[in-house]
Order: structure tokens, then sequence, then C-alpha cells
């Protein structure tokens, strides 16, 4: 049964990578956001396995979908992606309860690793 | 202060009370040098606390407090390489900068950021006075900066007193103690985040004792490609390396320490400058630290309820035990229900005893600020005093030393401020022209006594009569009492040292409510004042009689009964509305107890012919309480009462027995008091 992923990111470009990504080793792409506001809906509909989620995107940014989400499902498992120089929200995201974080740009691996080893967990 | 992570709560809360007995210790030295000048022990310890200070504060961002703990370590470094003398002027900026680090310290604790206090003033003195440069590096450059430890030749870095504890507690819970290395891998861009993420999930299952580098202040990132944490936890090696396995996380290796690292650990001290001066010092004193453990109060109170709440379970299983006495058969059962509960009984009297050394504190922690106190207060005020501490390691309960601190202070203040006389009157008078203050501290009995002298001009008995009213067949002993009655303060004036209006009154009254102790004067004119505290060991358990009364049980504390008397008719005597009791031919006022507590009943007669009275004594008299039955003597654990159920306050606590049964301990002070006042018809 292939896992359920919910990605959540402002750019189009971002998402299409990460799907292709993610699709080539068997996961499901459940649902794609492009705000804060729309990763919370889709969560609550969807209630996806793990979510990868961009720290910076319009409309209510990552870090607050982010305590949102926990607070639907203490239990979800969230990857954050932040860019260098941001240090300390991903700092404060760990404290929240994040499973991992990716730092853009990003290889591939990256990615799979940070998501196998959080649904592991 | 910026720093997060779940540690911080700790790591504040340990720095306060580390910094705390720094600046305490800190507060000796410098009194030491400023008899002894050329002290080098002094000096050194000095250094070596100021630089503590600067070291934990700079860890903790306190950067003002780090600055001004940098410049006295500076002035301290300057006068241990002999470049710097001790001048009289220095020590006073010296003192003031103490000062300020614990203002500071004291502000920290109440949530305040440090920066909030202004540290220029008193750091440029103390430049100039030393011919240091005022502002030269405000920062912190290396040292403790680097990876915010001393790391030793060994690689393993000293662990602090509170961990050091964390460790002993960590063993006695049955957990194992682990090392775990880690390295971030090359390929992580950001380091710190990464090890930070395992730091946190280990900090979810594990207790993290220690990091290295540290992890609740970020430092450079380039540290982070390896983390070597310290941790103890019951839970199995998998586990704790599971909560290793997030992305770029390489190698980790998890090690169980034995017996013999641990012991390593354990002797290892904060950093190596310290080992050797305190080896060099004394090999005591160091034996002495190894062996006591810091806990918090909270959980020694904790530990206290839960064996008051033995005793009352220890109680009811001998109640049953007696139920089934009762019962014919089963003999066998019987004789091992007896035996199960003496051991119990046994084992939980030890229990209380045990845990009641862990409460008690030697008196030194108190006495302690008094050097300082004195010193300051003799200076300003410019008078000469030598002051004497004896019984110093006298063990008090650590509840009494919090409330008794302020009254304390307030009686010394007093015979600073009244008491001793000015030089230049000491010298019309031949006394010496250094007053004398003495302390003293020790246990007689079941008591604590402290008391405070001094060799002054004495209390003015006749101001005394004057401004209270009192007779003139009251003795000048009694007279002197009055001090400590509510309302009363014989100076008009008010300096700013006796605590503007707050007197002895206030004292005494913290003494005698809060605390359940007696207070009393002795003062001769023109030669002195003394005056005597007398304090219950501890407060929360009570040897009491438990009595009945009118079906209930009421308890009174053994430590206020003078007597239990056989009261027949012909010995109550009746004076105006009041009865009294003729106690070997002297008058006690007698009181039926049921009627205090249940309103006045129509016969004054006992009775029966014989009637239980209990003569219990207080400073103010005497009373014969006249009560139903004596159950028995116990050691009660008191809890607080609630002023609902106790509107006439005449309850000092309440208890539990074994059956579940409540008991209110009659508060026998203020039943006397009552008496005295008027009596019981007025309430």
């Amino acid at each position: 049964m292939a896992f359920r992923v919910l990605l959540a990111d402002d750019l189009y470009f971002m998402r299409m990578v990460q799907k292709e990504v993610l699709e080539a080793k068997g996961f499901q792409i459940v649902g794609e956001a492009s705000t804060g506001t729309e990763a919370i809906a889709k969560y609550k509909e969807l209630r996806p396995d793990i979510v990868v989620l961009d720290i910076t995107m319009p409309e209510m940014n990552g870090l607050e979908a982010m305590k949102r989400i926990f607070a639907l499902d203490p239990d979800a498992k969230i990857i954050i992606c932040s860019a260098i120089g941001q240090q300390n929200l991903i700092v404060n995201a760990i404290n929240a309860g994040i499973k991992d974080f990716i730092v853009k740009p990003f290889k591939p691996e990256r990615l799979l690793s940070a998501i196998n080893k959080a649904l592991q967990g | 202060m910026s720093f997060t992570g779940l540690d911080d709560k700790k790591l504040l809360r340990a720095f306060l009370e580390e910094s705390e007995e720094l600046v305490e210790k800190l507060n000796d030295n410098l009194l030491q040098l400023e008899k002894e000048a050329g002290n080098a022990d002094s000096i050194n310890e000095v250094f070596r606390l100021t630089h503590s200070l600067k070291s934990e504060s700079a860890l903790l961002g306190f950067t003002h407090l780090s600055e001004l703990a940098h410049r006295l370590e500076d002035v301290f470094d300057s006068i241990r390489a002999e470049t710097l003398t001790l001048s009289r002027p220095l020590m006073d900026a010296i003192f003031s900068a103490a000062d300020l680090i614990h203002e500071i310290i004291s502000r920290i604790s109440i949530g305040q950021i440090d920066a909030q206090i202004e540290t220029r003033t008193v750091i440029e003195e103390l430049a100039q006075l030393a011919g240091l440069e005022p502002g030269a590096e405000p920062e912190e450059p290396s040292e403790a900066s680097s990876t915010g430890n001393d790391v030793s030749d060994s690689g393993q870095v000293p662990l602090k007193p509170f961990q050091r504890s964390q460790i002993i507690e960590a063993r006695e819970r049955g957990e194992k103690i682990y090392m775990l290395h880690i390295r971030v891998s090359e390929e992580a861009e950001i380091k710190y985040p990464r090890a930070y993420l395992v730091f946190n999930n280990l900090e979810l299952i594990t207790n993290v004792i220690q990091t290295s580098p540290i992890m609740t202040i970020p430092q450079e990132d380039r540290l982070y490609e390896r983390l070597s944490i310290l941790l103890s936890s019951e839970l199995p090696a998998e586990r704790i390396t599971a909560a290793c396995a997030v992305d770029l996380i390489e190698e980790p290796q998890l090690e169980a320490l034995d017996q013999a690292r641990i012991d390593e650990l354990l002797s290892s001290s904060e950093t190596g400058e310290q080992v050797t001066l305190r080896t060099s010092r004394s090999g005591r004193s160091a034996r002495i630290e190894s062996t006591s453990v810091r806990v918090d109060t909270n959980k020694l109170n904790e530990i206290w309820q839960l064996v008051g709440e033995l005793t009352i379970y220890k109680a009811q299983l001998s109640q049953l035990h007696d139920r089934l006495s009762r019962q014919r058969g089963n003999e066998s059962i019987k004789g091992e229900v007896e035996r199960a509960s003496d051991s119990l009984e046994r084992i939980t009297a030890e229990m209380q005893q045990a845990i009641m050394g862990t409460r008690m504190v030697p008196i030194a922690v108190l006495f302690n600020k008094f050097p300082r106190l004195v010193r300051d207060l003799s200076r300003k005020l410019g008078k000469n005093v030598e002051l004497e501490i004896h019984g110093k390691d006298t063990e008090i309960d650590r509840t009494i030393v919090e409330v008794l601190s302020d009254p304390l202070t307030h009686i010394i203040r007093n015979s600073l401020d009244h008491g001793l006389e000015e030089p230049e009157e000491r010298r019309q008078r031949n006394k010496a022209e250094a007053g004398r203050i003495a302390i003293s501290a020790q246990q007689q009995g079941g008591k604590i006594v402290i008391e405070v002298s001094d060799d002054g001009r004495g209390l003015d008995v006749g101001k005394i009569r004057k401004k209270a009213g009192i007779a003139a067949d009251v003795s000048d002993e009694e007279a002197v009492q009055y001090i400590f009655s509510p309302g009363f303060s014989t100076k008009e004036g008010v300096t700013d040292l006796s605590g503007r209006g707050v007197g002895m009154d206030v004292v005494a009254t913290r003494i005698r409510e809060d605390l359940k102790g007696e207070v009393e004067v002795r003062s001769e004119s023109g030669s002195g004042t003394l005056i005597r505290i007398l304090l219950p060991l501890t407060l929360t358990i009570l040897h009491s009689l438990v009595i009945s009364c009118a079906g209930y049980y009421y308890a009174i504390p053994v430590q206020d009964i003078k007597e239990t008397v056989k009261v027949s008719a012909q010995n109550i005597g009746i004076e105006g509305a009041s009865e009294y009791y003729d106690y070997e031919g002297q008058k006690v006022a007698l009181l039926r107890l049921d009627s205090v507590l249940f309103g006045p009943t129509d016969e004054n007669t006992p009775a029966a012919q014989e009637n239980n009275g209990v003569v219990v004594e207080q400073r103010r008299g005497s009373v014969c309480l006249l009560v139903d039955e004596l159950v028995e003597e116990e050691d009660l654990v008191i809890k607080p009462i609630s002023d609902l159920l106790n509107h006439r306050r005449l309850f000092s606590g309440v208890t539990v027995l074994g059956d579940g049964r409540i008991i209110f301990i009659l508060d026998t002070a203020r039943i006397i008091e009552i008496i005295e006042t008027g009596g019981f018809d007025g309430i």
C-alpha cells in the first residue's frame, strides 16, 4: 500500500519536482496546496500519511500552517522545506514536532530519505 | 535572552541556584579580604568565582552580568599578579560590583532581562580605581565561546554539579547511563538544526544530561559536525538509536556506560582549574561536596506528604489488627498481621526520621548573610561592630529558614541601629569602642533556640512602660516583653534602617503565627539586649495528644501540654463569671472544651465526679481544658486549615487519622489569648 503524501508549496515547479521524485518511488500524491490555508483544508479532508510543507508561502506561512495541523492532529507527520538562513525557524519547527526538514535547493535523495525515515519512526 | 528548546528552564534554574551560591561565597571571600587584604586563598577564590560567573552568564546570554563579572575577574587577575593592590576605595567599588551582580541575578530570577540594569557606572568606577580599560572588550572573544564548554584533555566535558546529580538520580531510578556519538553528514548545509533535531528527538524519550557542543544556545555551525550526548534512560538501546534515524545523521554510536566510566564522569569537576584549587586547598571539602545532591524542595515536600499518607495507612492497619484480634480464630493470620503491622510501624518511623533529615539544613545558610549585612550597616551608621556567630551547624527545617530570614534580619538591624551606641557614647561609658553583636543557634530538646545579643544601651524600660501604659506592679522583666505586642514601637523617628515602622511587634507576629515559635527579650539598661527565639524543629509533624469532646476528636500538641489531670468537682472554684481549677494551690483558668467549641452549656458543674483535664501552657498563661477522654498520643502530619472552617482561629491545622476521621488541632495559644482578652462570650 502506497504512502499518501500531501505537498504544500506556492511554486508549481517545486511541487512538480517533488511529485515526480516521490511517484517514481511508489508514493501516492493525494493532494497539493499552494497556500498555508489550503494546506490545512487539504489535510483535514485527506488525512495524508505525511505532509511536505514549505516554510515560505502566501496566505499563512508554513509554520503557522504546521501549528494548525498539529492542533488538528498531534500525530501528524510533517517535513518542512526551508532555505539556508532560516535556522531559527527550523529550530522552532523542531520544537513544535516536525519529523525532519529539507534545505532548498535539495537533491532528490534528501527528500526521499527524510520521508522514508519519518514514516518509519 | 534568545534561547529556545526544552532545556532552557532547567538550565536557567540550575544557573540561578548555582549563581546564588557563587555570590554568597564571593561575599564571604570579599569580607575576608577586607580583614586581610593579602589573603592569597581569598584572592584566588574570588578570581575563580568571578570567572565561573562570567562564563556561565555568558553562556545564557546575560551579557551585562557577564561583563561585570569579567571586570571583577580582571581586577583580581591584576591583584593576583601583584600589579594592583587592594585599596579601601577599590574594595568599596568591588563590593558595589558584587551587590550589583546579586541584584542582576535576583532580577533575572523574577524574569527580567539583565540589560535593564545599568552597569556602566560601576564598571567605570572599578576600571578607574584599578587602572584598567573600562570597555576594552565587552563581549567574550575566546574561551567559553568556542564550544560553550571547557573540554579537558580526554575529550570529556566536565560535568556541572546539577548534571552530576542528574546522573546520580537516574541511577537511583534504575536507569542506564549512555553516551551517544553522532555525526552530521558533510552534505548537510546547516548542521546545527540537524543536530538539534536528534537532540530534540532524544529529549522527548530520554533524559538528556549533557551535550557537547551545547545545544540550547547555537554555537558556530561547523562545531555541530559531531555531537556527543550524555543521557539516561530505561529504554532499550534500539529505541534510543531509532531517535537518531533522520536524514543526514551518520553512524550513531551508543555506548552504555559501566560503573567505572560513570565514576570517572562523576569525579570530573567543573573545570580543570577548580580541581587543582579544590584538592590543594583541602581534600575534605571536596569529599563532602561529592556526597551531596541538590534536590528540589518541592520534591522533598512531595515525599514528605507521601510518608504522611503512609502513616495514615499504618494506623489503619494497626486498627484493623485490633479489630481482628477481638475476633475468634485465625490465630496464625492474626500473628502475621501483627508482625507486618509492627514492621510497617517501625519502618514508617524510620522513614519519617530519614526524610526529616533531608528537610533539615544547617542554619549557616541563613547566618552566612549576616556578616555582610552587619558590615554594610555599621559603615553606613558610622559604628564599629564585631560580629560573633555560633552554632552555624545547627540544623533547621528549610521552610523555617525561609520564613525566619526577615524577622532575624530585622532584629539584627535593630541591634545595630538602636541597640549599639555611637562610638563617642561608648567611650564615655567606658565600653570598648567596637560594639559586639552575637548570633547563636542551638538545639535544646525539641526546640531550636536562636539568640541575638548586643552589648549596647539596652531597652528603655521607662519609655516602654509609659508608651504601653503598663501598671506599676508589672516587673521590668515583664514590661520589656511589650515591645512584641501589636502596634508597639519605641522609637519616634524612624531611620531608614530599622524598616520604617515595622517593629518588633511584626517580628513577633511572624515568629509566633507563621513559625509557631516564641520570642522573648531580656534587657539590662546600659549593658545590652538579648532576643531569644524558640522554634519547633519542624512545622509539619507534631507529636500530639488526641482527645475526644462531645463525640468528636481533637488534638493538642504535646509541646503545649504541662500536665494531664483528673479534675473533680471540689477542685473547681468560681471567680466572677468564670471557673478556675485549683492546680497545686494555683488558680488556673478552667475551660470546658465543649462550650468553647459548641457554645455555653446550661449547667456549670461537671457531669461526672472525675473529669479529664489537660493543662496547657503558653507564654501568656495557662489554662485547664476539660475534655471527655484522653485517647492516645500520636505523631500527626499537620496540614494547613482553610479559614472557612476556622473563622474563630481556634485551630492551627488539621490531620487525617488512620480510619479516615478528620481531626482538628487546637491552637492553645489562641485559646489562652482569647481568655486573656475578655473570654469567649464575645466571639
